[in-house]
């Protein structure tokens, strides 16, 4: 009986694997691996991920099988970081937003220092709406990590906004420790760039703007934006004169360049800028969104 | 017997303790990271900590100027500064109790990269999917060498899958560090992130081997703008700007960090190529494939459908990418974002070969102009080839065969060469700007 519920089981996998290709080819050489070595730990934590990652292609059952995998390790090694990360985020993917939490709080309660727990934590207090502890739990994340990335720095940024929306000094202070800390990204000084411009601080938004051109050697965009922040600022002349230098840069690129999208949009829009000389009010400004 | 097994433990002592003073031995290394035109980073493992130095110079036989770390280390990491523009290099490395670990005899040179937009030969190695650690992977290698002794590479991109598989310290040491030993020790590497590599490493934190192993660019040091993550990274080498992407383990939306990066990079660039990698090929029939939505979590139809965009608006003229255990190129395409079935003739640019003794080459006009067409290549058998149906409409050839590709860039001219681990030319074509 044993044998046969396994030749079914296999059976079954096959059938899965014929139908949906390499992706689960990889899940078929793991329950190979399992069906030989029931506890192997790394083969049931990358199954589980694999479980995971599929889910969100609409096949039923898979966040059930990442959930039994990841139990399963539980049950041999309650301590294992990893699984419960994994079952974390299988609660969060079915809405049991409640359940991770409090499993990502026990965890972190006696592992303070697991990074991606903290990271987590966040995304999952972002979804259910508590923005400011999303916010601390970012920035305990962020301290903790020897190498973060934009993408942390842009993600508690925008918690911070949906915080408290008109608390831009916050926000920019935040992305202004990504910048210190991973130089002149143009994801987060474009961001904060904005920010700068919502709080009315064109002063500062233009030093940000001339940090970013520092690290191109062309300067056009940067010289366009220029115009508009001066725009925005009321400078019209000042305004007038960074687009029309922006135009003398292009023109100065070789032939080779003006072909470029970015070329051919910017030039565009230089130039209508430019015939537009009865302009004497700013125009409703043009922010970037924080994405939600 | 009892004297036996005290001899035995004396014996054992001595060895331990001989291991704990004698002198560390390389494990590791040297190799080649964040080549700048006036500075390198040079890495090495030994087994045991010290304080690592390295002798360098203009020739072999002249090591004229020193530097080393602070601190007692086993990952040595020491950048050379105050170097010229595109010059050859030789170094050795020392201990600090004056043992050479490798002399500059052993192949220990590099040459700097030329100040940004100069025009003249630069050859690429390319690999992907080649850490498995059979003998096909060195006979792939060995064909390369031989062509890099005829004239040596400049830089060397992996694609992804660099150590199976799983991507542990332990796979890179066996798969890749020691299979490459003699060309990392002059060629800087500038790797892509593979699903493999990634079931150890972890790009929101940046950690596991994949990344402590890697010194990248993320300020912008090789030229580009700051990605601020060595996930993806850009860099310029001549008159060409490589951009690395993270198909398995960054956001891949439209309006994502990379996404938003990507367009500040290219529109910043002014180089005359622009070659764009990452593990998941947008258009391939090999042992993956692109039209199954659910093959790699759908990853190759994100980036297809999300980055292709992006960089044909910006005039990309190759996308370099492994997964696929096969040799696939296309033709020259140009805004096809979909299925292969949706393949139409707009989207050919060009429908020859792209040889010049069979039925012409591809041509483009100079510069990056936008949706002039793009070949992709895949070269996802570098070190095994698994087949597949190998029958997507976008390619010319499509290969199961194991090899790695060279590129050689010269002025308006960009040339690409297969080669198999039996060292013949399987595929090859010139795409010229005029």
């Amino acid at each position: 009986m044993k044998y046969l519920r396994a030749a079914l089981c296999w059976i079954a996998w096959a059938t899965l694997c014929v139908a949906h290709g390499p992706y689960h080819e990889e899940m078929m050489d793991l329950t190979a691996v399992l069906e030989k070595h029931p506890h192997d730990l790394t083969a049931l934590l990358r199954r589980g991920e694999l479980f995971r990652d599929h889910a969100r292609y609409g096949e039923t059952n898979d966040l059930a099988a990442a959930r039994s995998d990841f139990q399963r390790v539980l049950e041999r090694y309650p301590r294992n970081v990893s699984a419960q990360l994994g079952l974390a985020r299988v609660e969060a993917d079915t809405g049991a937003f409640t359940h991770a939490l409090n499993r990502l709080e026990a965890l972190l309660s006696v592992s303070e220092q697991v990074v991606s727990a903290h990271l987590l934590r966040a995304e999952i207090l972002v979804q259910c709406g508590q923005s400011e502890q999303a916010v601390a739990a970012y920035s305990e994340g962020l301290r903790r990590l020897k190498e973060p990335r934009p993408e942390t720095y842009l993600a508690r940024a925008r918690a911070q906004l949906v915080a408290e929306p008109t608390n831009f000094s916050a926000a920019l202070s935040g992305l202004d420790e990504g910048i210190a800390r991973l130089g002149q990204v143009p994801g987060l000084q474009l961001l904060a760039l904005d920010l700068a411009t919502r709080a009315g601080d064109f002063e500062g938004a233009l030093q940000r703007l001339d940090q970013l051109a520092a690290t191109s050697e062309r300067q056009e965009t940067w010289l366009a934006r220029r115009g508009d922040l001066l725009q925005a600022a009321g400078r019209f002349q000042a305004a007038r004169a960074a687009w029309a230098q922006a135009l003398g840069e292009l023109g100065r690129l070789p032939e080779r360049l003006r072909g470029t999208l970015a070329h051919r949009e910017l030039h565009e829009s230089l130039t209508s800028k430019l015939a537009d000389k009865f302009a004497v009010q700013p125009p409703p400004p043009q922010f970037r969104i924080p994405n939600p | 017997m009892i004297r036996l097994a005290h001899f035995l433990r004396v014996l054992g002592l001595a060895l331990w303790a001989s291991r704990l003073h004698g002198a560390p031995k390389l494990t590791r290394g040297p190799y080649l990271q964040l080549p700048t035109t006036n500075s390198m980073v040079i890495r090495w493992r030994t087994d045991r900590a010290a304080k690592g130095m390295i002798h360098y110079g203009l020739s072999q036989d002249n090591l004229t100027n020193q530097t080393d770390h602070a601190g007692q280390l086993t990952e040595h990491i020491v950048q050379l500064t105050k170097l010229k523009p595109n010059t050859r290099y030789w170094y050795s490395l020392w201990t600090e109790t004056n043992r050479c670990l490798l002399a500059a005899t052993n192949a220990c040179s590099f040459v700097t990269p030329p100040i940004p937009g100069t025009v003249q030969p630069t050859r690429i190695w390319v690999i992907g999917d080649a850490g498995t650690g059979i003998k096909a992977q060195a006979a792939a290698r060995d064909v390369f060498y031989a062509e890099h002794r005829r004239f040596p590479a400049s830089a060397w991109l992996l694609l992804g899958d660099n150590a199976y598989p799983a991507g542990t310290d332990a796979e890179f040491q066996r798969n890749h560090w020691n299979v490459y030993a003699w060309i990392a020790r002059q060629v800087p590497i500038f790797p892509a992130l593979g699903n493999h590599d990634a079931l150890h490493a972890d790009s929101p934190t940046q950690s596991g081997p994949y990344y402590d192993m890697f010194t990248l660019p993320t300020m912008a040091q090789c030229g580009g703008l700051p990605s601020g993550t060595e996930a993806y990274y850009s860099f310029d080498w001549a008159n060409a700007h490589f951009v690395c992407l993270d198909s398995e383990d960054t956001d891949r939306a439209k309006n994502g960090a990379m996404a938003e990066w990507l367009r500040a990079d290219l529109s910043a660039t002014d180089r005359e190529w622009l070659i764009a990698y990452f593990h998941h090929p947008p258009y391939t029939k090999g042992s993956h494939d692109s039209d199954n939505k659910d093959d790699s979590g759908g990853r190759m139809k994100e980036m297809r459908e999300n980055f292709l965009p992006i960089l044909e608006a910006y005039g990309v003229d190759l996308v370099l990418s492994g997964h696929s255990h096969c040799y696939e190129r296309s033709y020259l395409l140009d805004g096809h974002y979909g299925e292969s079935k949706t393949l139409k003739p707009e989207h050919f640019k060009s429908r020859v070969s792209g040889r010049r003794d069979l039925d012409g080459e591809y041509e483009k006009p100079a510069g990056l102009t936008p949706h002039q067409g793009t070949i992709y290549l895949v070269d996802g058998c570098s070190g095994h080839a698994t087949g597949g149906r190998l029958n997507h409409p976008a390619m010319w050839v499509s290969l199961n065969k194991v090899g790695t590709v060279v590129l050689d860039l010269d002025g308006l001219e960009l040339k690409s060469r297969f080669l198999t681990d039996h060292g013949d030319l399987q595929d090859y074509f010139t795409l010229r700007k005029r």
